[in-house]
């Protein structure tokens, strides 16, 4: 049994290394966590599109996000109802502690009068003198019910309800567009866990074949020292031992990382923690795209959401101004009023004709002059629309910066799953002719194991190249705000 | 770990707790669920009996987890053929793992049927080769006459390949390979009969047609400076039976168990160790040019 010794000791030792390095990729590594085997009845199997389902349907920032919507447009529509009469009703019961009156004060009024006593005769003056005492007039009872119903309809603002509903409705816009947002990292984040974990358990399924390979030599080489013949000798079993079992630690490592990732993505799906899913995908999608990074450059102007919130912010402003302007012109506004006093006094000014009035009038109103302030109002609000004017700029240059560097991701990663694929197909090559060799007796066992570990690592490497793309067409979509597929050709 | 070995000891593992030949007693107070298997000893040429043992005790451990049944396999070792058969048809063995010649002799007096063989380089069966050097003037065989000839003969193949040899150079020059070449130099390994004819030192060899495509596809410049001047008919080498008549779902178990360890990764292994790359049914046609190689007359 002397092809059981292990001068492939470095080989192993840089599998161990390699798969702790992809193991850190798949999430933050805490205390192990128990091994995955027991799968009760109530295990949801789950796929990338039940999850985002979930997710949406779960996730409360983007239920906040819904919220904000509708204060938008509960806003608008308060907006909107200045176009519309103002129609209000009042009433009133009062009760004076006296009856009103009107004190007409006494008046001695001198009258001359001509006339003569027969007809025919001369007349004469005759002066007479009238004394009207002081009279106290009672106007009304002291106790009244009044009602009224007023109306005030504006005819012209000088722009200032056009201005509110421009800005309520940029304001909903941003709302929809920060629900949009929200969506988007929903989905970004439910993807790059739901991957992570999709290459969790793809490393832990190359650890653990690796490990069930390198048991069996452990077996041979223990059972080989124990009863053999000789020339594998107890050093030769403890140096494989300390492979294999640090091997298997890796693989525990591994198995904590599948339960971790898992435990994400059961959060980001906003479940109770102790849901129990399985994801159905055993594979990462790849699709290598090609396109120009231009024209992605101004596709994403045309679909990223913090953008459209910009410019829906400057439209806001645009309000804001045209609203600072409205101050300079008139209000005019139609108004009418019909009124109707219940009193138990008939005189006075308790007349029928009083009792019921109604009113028509048109109202004018027009600042003369108020300290400059209107004036300064709209600069105020030019500054503001020039300070998110000078912020586009900024996003524009960021957002093309953001979208450059991603492209530049997905595109390296194409080139490295190229280069990556290539190389595993060598080491399966090689392990496989090696396998041969060995089958035929021209080389040893221990070329053959190296050649199984190195592709191994290739394998894992492969894994990680995929998980690598689609991570940077998960955040290229994210930055745009719309799948790769709309903008970009796919390479066949 | 010989080549030839690994067949018999995949399949045996179904059924070997201990590599020791068992006592008569041992034999007949079997209880009715233990699984005997029996091996021809030729299958250990070369090899420690000791480091075999081992070898058998993981594949039992292997196949006892795989198999859904309760068993104790045991296991015996015999040397001859009349033994084999009387063991057999007492049912006091239910398996046998023999070289194929010896098969062909034993299925006339046992009660056997042929079930599993080994599978390699998309194969279960071998072809040997006839080479010489590129730069020879040598395109026939009878150009081999009175030179010499390096044969690689590791375990089970020596016996197929002896039988070839004598079979080829007696139809063709009606004399024995030793009288007809100068020097017949046995080697154990395929680079030991190749190399010394890729370097001149060696007329010609003979080895398995697998070894020199591995060894080709490692060295190309092997195959632009050596000929083929001869290729035999495929042969098996190995096969694994069941006595007739034994418990049929142990035996569809053992079978189920033996095909299936190509399907997970230590059962791969396994295989990996022992050379060869799954295991899958006989097929009667597999036995045809060896039964055309003994019905050959004898000297």
């Amino acid at each position: 049994m002397k092809n059981i010794s292990f001068p492939w000791l470095r080989v192993t030792i840089l599998f161990v290394l390699c798969l702790s390095a992809y193991s850190r990729s798949c999430g933050s590594i805490q205390q192990k966590t128990q091994n995955e085997h027991i799968v009760s009845s109530d295990t949801l199997y789950l796929t990338l599109q039940d999850c985002l389902d979930i997710a949406l349907k779960n996730n409360k920032l983007l239920r906040v996000s819904e919220m904000g919507i509708s204060i938008a447009q509960a806003q608008h529509k308060q907006a909107l109802s200045s176009y519309w009469p103002q129609i209000n009703l009042q009433s009133a019961i009062m009760h004076l502690d006296q009856a009103p009156n009107f004190i007409f004060p006494e008046e001695t009024s001198t009258y001359s009068i001509r006339t003569s006593l027969v007809p025919g005769q001369p007349e004469f003056e005759m002066i007479s003198t009238v004394t009207v005492p002081e009279k106290d007039v009672k106007l009304m009872d002291r106790t009244s019910f009044i009602t009224s119903i007023g109306m005030v309809l504006p005819l012209y603002t000088g722009g200032l309800r056009k201005s509110l509903t421009k800005q309520t409705r940029s304001g909903m816009a941003i709302a929809q567009q920060e629900r949009r947002r929200a969506e988007l990292k929903v989905i970004h984040d439910v993807k790059k866990v739901f991957y992570g974990l999709v290459l969790a358990k793809q490393i832990k399924e190359i650890g653990s074949n690796t490990l069930e390979r390198l048991q069996v030599l452990l077996e041979l080489s223990e059972n080989a020292y124990q009863k053999g013949s000789g020339k594998v000798t107890k050093t030769d079993y403890l140096k494989n031992k300390i492979l294999v079992e640090s091997v298997r630690s890796l693989v525990i490592r591994l198995n904590a990382n599948v339960d971790l990732a898992r435990s994400a993505l059961v959060l980001m799906m906003g479940m109770n923690w102790e849901s129990q899913i399985r994801i159905t995908d055993k594979e990462i999608p790849y699709q290598e795209y090609t396109g120009d990074r231009a024209t992605l450059i101004g596709k994403t102007y045309s679909f990223n959401p913090d953008w459209a919130k910009l410019m829906a912010g400057l439209n806001a402003l645009d309000g804001q101004i045209d609203q600072a302007k409205s101050a300079y012109f008139p209000k005019i506004a139609l108004t009418g009023n019909l009124m109707h006093i219940e009193n138990g006094y008939n005189a006075g000014m308790m007349s029928k004709a009083n009792k019921h009035t109604w009113t028509v009038g048109i109202g004018l109103q027009l600042p003369l002059f108020n300290g400059f302030r209107t004036h300064h109002q709209i600069r105020e609000a030019k500054a503001r629309w020039q300070q998110l004017n000078e912020n586009k700029m900024r996003l524009k240059e960021g957002l093309a910066l953001q979208v450059q560097h991603a492209m530049t991701n997905l595109l390296t990663s194409q080139e490295q799953n190229t280069a990556v694929t290539s190389a595993l197909q060598a080491a399966t090559d090689n392990r496989r002719l090696n396998e041969r060799a060995y089958q035929e007796d021209i080389i040893e066992m221990q070329p053959v194991i190296e050649a199984q570990i190195i592709e191994s690592v290739m394998q894992a490497q492969a894994q990680k190249t995929k998980y690598d793309h689609i991570l940077a067409r998960i955040s290229l979509e994210f930055i745009i705000g719309t799948e790769l597929n709309r903008l970009l050709e796919i390479r066949q | 770990m010989k080549r030839c070995i690994k067949i018999f000891f995949l399949l045996a593992v179904i059924c070997q707790t201990r590599l020791t030949a068992l006592q008569q007693s041992d034999v007949e107070n079997a209880s009715p669920d233990t699984f005997r298997v029996l091996y021809t000893d030729k299958i250990f040429f070369g090899i420690d009996l000791r480091d075999a043992k081992v070898a058998m005790e993981i594949w039992t451990e292997e196949l006892g987890r795989q198999m859904d049944i309760i068993t104790v396999p045991t296991t015996q070792i015999a040397n001859d053929v009349s033994t084999i058969a009387q063991l057999i048809n007492s049912k006091k063995i239910d398996m046998v793992g023999i070289d194929t010649p010896d098969f062909i002799r034993l299925r006339e007096i046992a009660d056997i049927e042929p079930s599993l063989v080994g599978v390699k380089g998309g194969t279960s069966e071998e072809n040997f080769l006839f080479l010489v050097h590129n730069e020879s003037d040598i395109t026939e065989l009878s150009q081999l006459r009175n030179l010499d000839v390096n044969i690689h003969t590791g375990p089970i193949t020596n016996i197929i390949i002896d039988l070839w040899l004598k079979s080829l150079i007696r139809s063709s020059f009606g004399t024995l390979p030793s009288k007809f070449f100068s020097e017949t130099k046995n080697v154990n390994t395929p680079s030991q009969a190749l190399l010394p004819v890729f370097f001149k030192q060696a007329t010609a060899c003979v080895l398995g047609k697998k070894s020199f495509n591995v060894l080709t596809d490692l060295n190309p410049q092997l195959k632009n400076n050596l000929r083929i001047i001869k290729v035999s008919p495929a042969f098996l080498l190995t096969v694994f039976c069941f006595r007739k008549g034994m418990n049929e779902h142990l035996k569809q178990t053992v079978i189920d168990a033996a095909l299936n360890m190509v399907n997970y990764p230590k059962g791969q292994q396994i295989l990996t160790l022992f050379k060869i790359d799954n295991v899958t049914q006989f097929e009667e046609a597999q036995l045809k040019n060896v039964i055309d190689l003994m019905a050959q007359p004898k000297q």
